[in-house]
């Protein structure tokens, strides 16, 4: 069966644990892995693992996209380089999937609002962060039933687990999963706490989600809307689990859940990873059945 | 002899300190102290001499949350209660990356703050070059405060101190977030750290007295050279800053002195998950 082309920009722990997700896609291919250090281990991993590589830049992509008909491409560098990779990479037609916490185009939790976005042709889709894709699906749950003034979430993380480009910029992660608390999340106003948390042996994922509804929650709808959400999204990532909850106490309403990883790159307590690249993944894919189907056609995009 | 030898090392030692009433004292209640509480406690320890006092929600900036509790006031309105008081004393406030972000710390800043201490787990260094970085180029005096600091020894603290003080740190805490501490604990760790930092960067310590070593480990680490100090009493605690040797002047200062009673209540109760910092 033909698969899209992608390329894999950032030769870190995301880019590399989405080598292993995209390879076994039934529609998605990985081709390209782009680094900026010769040396580093992430090309010399992807190269093993039959990818060509450039330790150019994007720069050193550009002149392969068309020859090698790359179609889909994910950042998984910085949000200060993503802007110009996007630009770029978008005037040659190529859809971007953006893991950065830059967010220049809509930003996507796919159980919440993937449909949407590939319906208008999307040339580049965020992913927000691994918080946000564990804890939005369970805002916007609360939120569909009845409103929600307030949503607080707090996410645990093994610190094995986070990458020094997520440590340098910790206040983008911060910024953007508010942010999409309340756009995507559906609360008037969101917040996020991170806890980097380096007990050994590393802990697994764990995210509290607390939302305040205007009124008195309705315990029955919003449970049976919170379980069925959790399903939605295990159909894409196996190992995200209901601990805890909800709880409802007076007009609060608390989930506390876990996320285990496949363990592809890093070992499963990592679901903050596996979170994040199964869900710019089952992204890609969405995009790519649309594309091989023919109902959707990407376009070069006019450079302002 | 011992007290022979500790009245040599701690002769003519400066010591700066740092008051935690108000922001490590408001988890004792549990967040609630007032706008009047907190300026009248602050406007005595200014009549004091008290040179910093920390004035924000027990968690800092962008600790009021469900998980952490809400304070009855936002941290805006707390500083700027409290820094238009202020005759002499400097207002700090705490900033934990990952809960309080720059943008707080901006508004901290515009209502009076002048001093910060940034503050990671004492692995986790690396999450703070941002806001270190940031609290500089305000021009605030600033800190890396490496909580929990029982968790790593004294190579790894001295380690994540050197990571702090090269985004910009002027100072850096040995916290003794939990009460763990004895005072060769805190010796070694100080120690380790005056032995890698500049001989212009300060070194604090925060203690808290939970085995009824905050003193004792206050006056250790005075004497283990950078030599700071701290005393506390489970959950809130006094800091107290120490200066390089070089800068040495004599001058003494009681913790125990300047600590309100209204703070040490006994209706006291642990947050559900560890807030103590």
């Amino acid at each position: 069966m033909k698969k899209i082309r992608c390329a894999l920009i950032g030769s870190g722990n995301i880019g590399t644990d989405l080598i292993y997700k995209i390879q076994r896609s039934p529609v998605l291919e990985p081709v390209w892995m782009v680094g900026i250090d010769p040396a580093s281990e992430g090309l010399a991993r992807a190269r093993e693992m039959g990818l060509k590589t450039t330790a150019d830049g994007v720069d050193g992509l550009l002149p392969h996209v068309l020859e090698d008909n790359i179609q889909i491409a994910f950042d998984a560098t910085s949000a200060y380089v993503h802007a110009e990779n996007s630009r770029k990479l978008n005037a040659l037609g190529v859809m971007m999937i953006d893991l950065t916490p830059a967010a220049i185009g809509p930003l996507c939790v796919p159980p919440v609002n993937l449909r949407q976005h590939a319906d208008k042709v999307e040339m580049n889709v965020n992913m927000i962060s691994c918080a946000g894709q564990a804890t939005i699906p369970l805002v916007y749950a609360v939120s569909r039933i009845q409103s929600v003034g307030y949503a607080e979430i707090v996410a645990s993380l093994a610190s094995k687990s986070v990458g020094p480009g997520t440590r340098a910029n910790l206040d983008e992660f911060t910024y953007t999963t508010s942010g999409a608390i309340e756009k995507v999340g559906g609360a008037r106003k969101g917040k996020a706490l991170a806890i980097i948390n380096p007990a050994e042996p590393p802990m697994i994922m764990r995210n509290t989600i607390s939302c305040l509804t205007d009124d008195e929650p309705d315990h029955v709808k919003i449970t049976e809307s919170i379980l069925q959400m959790i399903g939605e999204v295990q159909k894409y990532v196996p190992g995200y689990r209901l601990v805890n909850g909800p709880i409802y106490d007076g007009n609060k309403v608390q989930v506390f859940m876990e996320v285990a990883g496949l363990g592809d790159y890093l070992p499963k307590y990592a679901g903050n990873l596996d979170i994040m690249t199964a869900a710019a993944t089952r992204t890609a894919e969405m995009f790519a059945e649309e594309i091989l189907s023919g109902r959707i056609q990407l376009k070069a995009m006019e450079v302002a | 002899m011992m007290s022979q030898s500790n009245s040599t090392s701690l002769k003519g030692r400066k010591v700066i300190l740092h008051d935690m009433c108000l922001r490590d004292g408001m988890h004792a209640k549990r967040e609630q102290i007032s706008v009047e509480q907190m300026v009248k406690v602050a406007t005595a320890l200014d009549d004091a001499g008290v040179p910093y006092l920390q004035v924000t929600h027990g968690a800092g900036m962008g600790g009021n949350s469900l998980q952490h509790g809400f304070a009855p006031h936002s941290n805006e309105e707390y500083i700027s209660a409290v820094a238009s008081r202020m005759k002499q004393a400097k207002v700090s406030v705490l900033l934990i990356p990952g809960l309080g972000t720059m943008k707080e710390l901006h508004a901290a800043y515009d209502c009076g703050a002048r001093s910060v201490h940034v503050a990671t787990h004492c692995t986790e260094a690396d999450t703070s070059p941002q806001h270190i970085a940031y609290a500089r180029k305000l021009g605030m005096d600033t800190t890396g405060f490496l909580m929990m600091a029982h968790l790593n020894d004294a190579e790894g603290i001295a380690k994540q101190g050197k990571l702090m003080e090269s985004y910009g740190a002027q100072t850096v805490y040995v916290t003794d977030s939990a009460g763990y501490m004895l005072p060769e604990d805190v010796k070694s760790r100080v120690g380790a750290l005056r032995d890698v930092l500049k001989p212009e960067t300060e070194i604090g310590f925060h203690g808290h007295h939970n085995l009824g070593m905050g003193i004792a480990n206050s006056i250790a680490a005075i004497e283990a050279g950078g030599g700071a100090a701290s005393t506390a009493r489970q959950p809130d605690s006094v800091p107290v800053r120490a200066i390089p040797r070089s800068k040495c002047s004599p001058r003494c200062a009681s913790a125990w002195a300047s600590r309100p009673e209204s703070i040490s209540s006994s209706s006291w109760t642990w947050p559900r998950t560890s807030s103590c910092r």
